[in-house]
């Protein structure tokens, strides 16, 4: 078992994808990361982090579009 | 890394390059192919299992795995799943032991296979299933119990062991299933690390139209006919 890890939240029912987005974040120590997939520009997402998490998290696009989006998001601060 | 995917069992009369394509349009890594459906890959021949896996191959996508009954001739599965190089899942409503002894053979003789577990007995079935050094599959309803718990169990001390999901409730039916545990569901797997296959299939017929739209289908009622359906549910726009 392995290593990436791959929050796929194109399942999950829409009020319910923000919060399991940041209680996964929550979940991780400083260093680790985890590659959010989605099918449409989280945009928004990261507007909420930069606002909630400021200097906390690390964003790096991996894919854009136009059916899915993957970003790696990290934890660089406790 | 996980993989998404999408089961035959979302259009059963679909051919397979129309659940490859279905597969692109939305993203989506993985097959799962259900013995009985429309793809055309079938258990007497292996050489559809060759071609199948080409063409999917070609585009991007794998057949991860194909589902089919316990009682079949364990010979010609084997044959179909070396073809497609895909895990076979063996389902059924029998004892889960019976269905394990099978999936062993089908181990021993070099074939990956795992075990279909599913509803309120679920965590004990996958008890029996990992007691014989086998694989687990996990078929998850939303529709029918909260996912959470069964979750913890199956990803607990079994995690390695769980091989593929298959999500009876995904697609266009996610957004019915608030606080079911679809979102937790996917929170572990995430943190767990969990490296299997996870496809989307229909919790009910009752949503074939809304899954016809979501896979881009169209048409094909004629007139009247189905499409005026008042048991089917339409979630188009949600």
């Amino acid at each position: 078992m392995t290593n990436t890890r791959m929050l796929d939240v194109r399942v999950i029912p829409p009020r319910e994808k923000h919060p399991t987005i940041f209680q996964t974040f929550a979940s991780l120590a400083p260093g680790e990361s985890f590659v959010l997939v989605n099918d449409h520009d989280p945009r928004p997402l990261r507007y909420q982090f930069e606002y909630e998490q400021a200097g906390q998290f690390g964003w790096e696009c991996l894919e854009q579009g136009p059916a899915v989006w993957r970003v790696a998001i990290s934890r660089t601060a406790p | 890394m996980m993989r998404l995917g999408l089961s035959s069992a979302a259009a059963r009369d679909a051919g397979l390059g129309e659940l490859i394509a279905a597969c692109v349009r939305r993203g989506l890594a993985v097959l799962e192919l259900r013995a009985g459906d429309g793809h055309g890959v079938e258990l007497e021949d292996a050489l559809s299992g060759v071609l199948a896996a080409e063409q999917a191959r070609a585009v991007g996508v794998e057949i991860a795995v194909y589902r089919a009954s316990a009682e079949e001739d364990t010979l010609r599965l084997a044959r179909l799943g070396e073809a497609l190089g895909a895990t076979l899942l063996l389902d059924g409503a029998g004892d889960v032991t019976h269905r394990a002894l099978r999936a062993r053979r089908l181990v021993e003789a070099g074939v990956d296979a795992a075990v279909v577990v599913r509803g309120a007995g679920a965590r004990h079935d996958a008890r029996v299933v990992t007691s014989l050094g086998l694989a687990v599959a996990w078929d998850a309803a939303p529709g029918e119990r909260p996912l959470a718990d069964d979750a913890d169990a199956l990803l607990g001390a079994r995690g390695a062991r769980l091989r593929h999901i298959c999500l009876r409730g995904g697609g266009p039916e996610a957004v019915l299933h608030e606080g079911r545990g679809v979102g937790a569901l996917m929170g572990r797997l995430a943190l767990a690390g969990y490296a299997g296959s996870l496809t989307l299939a229909p919790g009910s017929r009752r949503y074939e139209v809304a899954w016809q739209i979501w896979l881009g289908r169209r048409g094909g009622w004629g007139c009247g006919g189905k499409a005026h359906d008042r048991t089917l549910v339409n979630l188009a726009g949600t």
